[in-house]
């Protein structure tokens, strides 16, 4: 423990703009000092500075004291985007500070899990990720006891304690922001398929698919789809036939404690780049540039 | 000793300038994305956005580098918060926003068309009253200052903007975007004029109206080519210009001698245009009106005028918190200053 408190603890600004949400975390390692998630509807290029200003106050933190900034570049609202990831760039060169860009879905998936697995009332990140892993353990037992009740050959004995995280949020036209991540229960989780742009329709194919070709005691223990699931849950059905209640979706929006996390997790792994080259992950051209490479 | 770093994202070009005491330009980079938009056929907001976005941190640096300043130096931090395209503002707001709360300095929201004013105080001084004639992509417009800082607004564009009437004709004569200074330059060359209306609207009004002319040379242009006749590019070109022209130029004059003001302000893109230039210097010296015009480089977007703008408020410690929008309608009569004293 003392040996804890001689390191000297790093403090980090992290935000994220690119949902209806509008992030602001301030954190000391992996502790949250202070953050605010709040409904901005769209509207957040007015609220964030104060925001900020907020969160600084509440966790005694000064501008000057700060030692890196994190941002969810996206995927999410073009606009959206652009507001945390312009102010972090600028914010960054300005207090010549670190900035590191993270993937927003990443933070989402993570929301999701931590809700999911019932720990996202807990709003201390370090309790948060430990009991995390616990979480994960019961819900895996929880699994193999029904895989030993139901006797179903889908979900004989999971021996993998890993579970997958979908995250979504709706890009219209039957389109979602997704990709993969997967979570053996602590800690940030990792990403396997990159962030995309995809219709949810062959999303689900592909997901499908790659659930079929594992090996039984591959597959993962549990499947957590989480984010904007309302509008996408008619289009699951396919893969809960395939995995039974191994899928869970789960209805929720990006919290601040968890971009938070996400945002230290890049920062502490010494991740970062120079303002000037930090941008938006929007993960498609614009429409005006799609249509030009069509006709070309 | 006022050092205002100004920032300007309103459209296609993303700029930073440091104005001292809204005068002494240190610096003043502008990248443009015209080659970009080219492709395009016009400013795509979505496209312009994202190159603001590219280059805002690199173009601050270089502005504070070029000034021979640090950022210690710099007293407030201004941008053009309207009108403009609203996901362009956004990108320079934030920025502007975001360098004031790290520096803890003033932020100065400023109107774009108060920018286009006083440019022409960057280089020469406006005595007051004064009427300016602001021409460009998106506005045309007569304003009267009656005092430093006091915008009235006597007349506008009922419908095209100059700039925008200037493209649109030059599309139709073949020309790629952005048309205008092919038409400006064509219309030196034409050795004769076609003929064309011009939009003098009610007599003692000092609007204007761009559509009818654009028009009108459209039917020109596409009755040539219905009888195979020569297209007559820069007869037409001329035509255009010449109606533009002599319709700004009157109504300017006479706003000028109706207000009685002591000086004459050309500013925005389109006062860049070589035949407006010359029309207006020739009849303001004929007529004893003193004229300014700005430089070229202060003509089109750029932050130096946004900072000039700015230390109007600055003046009057007039500062804008930290919840301010990208404002594409935002007025500029609302935007002059407190009267001091």
């Amino acid at each position: 423990m003392s040996e804890m408190n001689e390191q000297p603890r790093k403090r980090f600004l992290v935000l994220d703009t690119s949902t209806a949400a509008q992030v602001v975390a301030v954190m000391e390692g992996q502790k949250v000092l202070a953050a605010e998630s709040s409904n901005a509807d769209r509207n957040h290029s007015v609220g964030l500075l104060d925001s900020i200003a907020r969160m600084l106050e509440a966790a005694s933190v000064s501008r000057r004291e700060l030692d890196g900034i994190a941002v969810g570049v996206g995927p999410g609202s073009y606009t959206g985007i652009r507001i945390a990831v312009t102010t972090a760039k600028t914010l960054a060169w300005t207090l010549q500070l670190p900035v590191a860009g993270f993937s927003s879905l990443a933070a989402l998936a993570l929301s999701g899990y931590l809700q999911a697995t019932g720990n996202g009332e807990k709003k201390d990140a370090n309790t948060l990720i430990n009991t995390s892993a616990s979480g994960a353990d019961e819900l895996s037992n929880q699994a193999t006891a029904d895989a030993n009740q139901q006797q179903t050959e889908q979900s004989v004995s999971a021996a993998t304690t890993q579970s997958w995280i979908v995250p979504l949020m709706d890009a219209r036209r039957g389109q979602v922001y997704t990709g993969l991540f997967t979570t053996e229960g602590e800690g940030v989780p990792h990403c396997v398929e990159a962030d995309r742009i995809v219709l949810m329709d062959d999303w689900v194919d592909q997901l499908i698919e790659r659930y079929r070709v594992l090996a039984e005691q591959e597959r993962p223990a549990n499947v957590y789809i989480v984010g904007d699931t309302a509008l996408h849950e008619q289009r699951v059905a396919k893969l809960v036939e395939l995995a039974g209640d191994r899928v869970q979706l789960l209805a929720c929006s990006l919290e601040a404690e968890d971009a938070g996390s996400v945002g230290a997790a890049a920062l502490l792994s010494g991740q970062s780049e120079p303002a000037h080259t930090l941008l938006p992950n929007y993960t498609q051209l614009s429409e005006a540039e799609a249509n030009l490479l069509r006709h070309s | 000793m006022c050092n205002i770093l100004a920032i300007e994202t309103s459209c296609d070009e993303t700029s930073v300038a440091i104005v001292q005491n809204g005068k002494h330009v240190l610096s003043n980079l502008v990248s443009s994305q015209i080659e970009t938009h080219k492709a395009f056929g016009g400013v795509v907001p979505e496209v312009a956005s994202r190159k603001h976005v590219e280059t805002i941190t690199l173009m601050i640096e270089q502005a504070v580098e070029q000034s021979g300043l640090t950022l210690d130096d710099v007293s407030a931090v201004a941008v053009t918060e309207g009108p403009g395209l609203v996901g362009a503002l956004l990108v320079g707001i934030m920025a502007a926003k975001s360098v004031a709360f790290a520096l803890d300095k003033p932020l100065i929201g400023t109107h774009h068309i108060a920018g286009h004013i006083y440019a022409n105080n960057l280089t020469a001084d406006i005595v007051y009253p004064a009427l300016a004639l602001v021409v460009s992509g998106g506005h045309t417009e007569l304003v009267l200052l009656e005092r430093e800082g006091q915008f009235r607004l006597i007349g506008s564009t009922r419908d095209d903007a100059v700039g925008e009437a200037y493209d649109k004709v030059a599309r139709a004569l073949g020309f790629p975007y952005p048309g205008g200074p092919y038409v400006d330059r064509l219309a030196m060359e034409a050795e004769s004029a076609v003929e064309l209306p011009r939009a003098w609207l009610e007599p003692d009004s000092y609007d204007f109206s761009l559509s009818g002319l654009k028009s009108a040379v459209l039917n020109v242009v596409n009755q040539k080519k219905m009888r195979g006749e020569e297209p007559m590019t820069a007869e037409i070109a001329r035509g255009f210009q010449e109606s533009v022209v002599e319709v700004l130029v009157e109504k300017a004059i006479r706003a000028v001698k109706a207000y009685d003001v002591r000086q004459l302000l050309l500013c925005g893109g389109v006062a860049v245009n070589k035949g407006l230039r010359r029309t207006l210097t020739e009849r303001c010296e004929r007529e004893g009106i003193e004229l300014l015009i700005p430089p070229f480089e202060y003509c089109t977007d750029n932050a130096a005028m946004i900072g000039a703008a700015a230390y109007l408020k600055w003046k009057t410690g007039e500062f804008s918190d930290l919840r301010i929008k990208g404002d594409p309608s935002l007025s500029l009569e609302k935007w002059s200053t407190a009267s001091i004293g």
